[in-house]
């Protein structure tokens, strides 16, 4: 059945990776190139040795945005579902500042953490926190806010309160649209941490792409692609096996 | 003649909502007699759940009182506990960490004996470890039931326990819920929209009227148990029933 599956996939990758080969067969390097071309200037830039930089510079952004995010989000977004009159004077301000792209945040970014020694760093990190920050709010509201009264009644028929109904009702409760929320906003910011990388900063994946292109090497510029497109897969990956192992664990999985 | 347990007089429940006010009780006069089994029937949408919310105390009421061995319900409490329609039982637990749920602090060993002893009450021996995601629906409703108990409530309040049932599960669960009321002799009061459950199980039977509602009347039901739905009084006192709750029926065969 796996063997099914993989081969399914298999398919759809050769296709695609023909019907590559057929548009950019014979281009030169400054052209769109073609597969070969890709792998061999994936070989080139691993073996400078500045991939493994940029693929740590990235990584390194995209998880200290998603962690402040979800330090701030979560208990926010828990506490305006908890909440009625704190969701109907925070959350219409929440929503209209979420449509705005992250990477529109830039120019106020560099302004703000300009002059800092870190200042290319923390602008970047600054962008990803928003674009993390927005999906884990949203989800964590609508999850305390759409809790079932059925458990919340039953705590407190037996007594259960405060910390205690917070720790075994309220976060359980919640937590399958949290882990969702987490996972989109993951995967969210690596996309954007690639756009947030093309200007002001000198490390990071999104800096490769646009070097690359001032080099007019675009083999280096879809060697680039390629690993961003790998390592959004792992990050994916490894956040649906959390999401999956926590809930079996409590007894949550879903079928 | 055993003492009221629960004194509801005087009760009215006024909903706010976006029409205007609406009432949901009007006037409900009700005595609860210690250790007895009390069903409330009547037409669905008559404010039956709303009166056990309020005698629960989930609910305030706008007038009126509800007192419970003469102190004034104003909250919920582990006195009486409440079984939810669909099990309340928390699927993020295990049966065992389900039925110790009310129990607070209290040492392993101490939390341990009374989860077991309840366990073993409702029949679940061997699932302790098992979540509610693993279990059948009357399965649930037994751990629903247990958790209840092991925080020795004097009253249970019973709000269409076995609604979400099949209907073999249900006549299984009704002979489950009058063997644990008659060990454990707790007030039980039911609320069911089924008038054979009610007269199958309750000493008395109050029904209510349609909403706004008030208590029309309440029927003893002196029938010894284990009761026979095919016997002439139980038919005769459901028929009863359904005569004041206005059912219009084709010719019974019970009229013969």
């Amino acid at each position: 059945m796996n063997l099914r599956k993989f081969l399914s996939a298999a398919v759809g990758f050769v296709i695609f990776v023909g019907l590559w080969e057929l548009a950019t067969h014979g281009n030169s390097v400054g052209d769109l190139p073609s597969p070969w071309m890709t792998l061999r200037g994936l070989g080139q830039v691993a073996a400078q040795g500045v991939l493994w930089q940029n693929i740590v510079a990235s990584v390194f952004r995209v998880a200290w945005g998603f962690c402040l995010a979800a330090a701030v989000g979560i208990p926010l977004g828990i506490a305006l579902g908890w909440y009625p009159r704190l969701r109907a004077t925070l959350n219409p301000l929440v929503q209209s500042l979420r449509p705005i792209s992250p990477i529109a945040w830039l120019p106020f970014a560099v302004i703000m953490f300009g002059g800092h020694a870190l200042s290319s760093d923390l602008s970047a990190i600054f962008l990803l926190f928003l674009s993390a920050f927005f999906p884990i709010v949203t989800a964590s509201t609508s999850a305390t806010a759409s809790l079932d009264l059925k458990y919340i009644r039953s705590a407190r028929n037996f007594g259960i309160n405060g910390l205690d109904l917070f720790r075994r009702v309220i976060l359980p409760a919640a937590l399958p649209q949290i882990l969702t929320g987490l996972r989109l906003a993951l995967g969210i910011s690596w996309v954007v941490v690639v756009a947030a990388e093309m200007l002001g900063v000198e490390t990071g994946l999104g800096y490769q792409v646009m070097d690359s292109r001032n080099a007019l090497r675009m083999d280096y510029v879809a060697a680039a692609m390629l690993v961003i497109a790998v390592i959004g897969l792992l990050l994916d990956t490894g956040m649906a096996r959390l999401e999956s192992t926590v809930l079996s664990r409590r007894g949550l999985s879903r079928k | 003649m055993s003492q009221t347990k629960i004194a509801v007089s005087g009760v009215h429940k006024v909903f706010e909502t976006k029409k205007g006010d609406v009432s949901v009780l009007e006037g409900v006069d009700l005595d609860v007699r210690e250790g007895e089994f009390l069903a409330v029937v009547g037409p669905s949408g008559c404010g039956k759940s709303t009166l056990l919310n309020c005698m629960a105390g989930f609910e305030r009421v706008s007038t009126g009182s509800i007192r419970i061995d003469g102190v004034e319900v104003d909250k919920p409490s582990p006195k009486r506990v409440f079984v939810f329609q669909e099990p309340g039982i928390l699927p993020w637990f295990s049966v065992w960490d389900n039925i110790g749920f009310g129990l607070g602090k209290m040492s392993f060993e101490a939390k341990h004996e009374i989860v077991m002893r309840y366990i073993r009450l409702v029949g679940l021996e061997g699932f302790e470890k098992a979540f509610p995601s693993e279990l059948s629906g009357g399965m649930k409703q037994r751990v629903e039931f247990a958790r209840a108990l092991a925080v020795e409530p004097d009253v249970l309040y019973l709000d269409e326990p076995f609604g979400a049932l099949d209907a073999l599960t249900r006549l299984e669960m009704r002979a489950e819920i009058l063997r644990i009321w008659r060990e454990t002799k707790k007030t039980c009061i039911l609320v069911t929209h089924d008038v054979e459950e009610a007269v199958e199980l309750a000493d008395r039977v109050a029904v209510m009227t349609r909403r706004p509602a008030t208590i029309h009347s309440i029927l003893d039901n002196p029938l010894p148990r284990p009761r026979d739905a095919s016997h002439p009084e139980f038919r005769d006192l459901k028929e009863r029933i359904f005569d004041i709750l206005g059912v219009k029926r084709p010719e019974s065969p019970s009229a013969t």
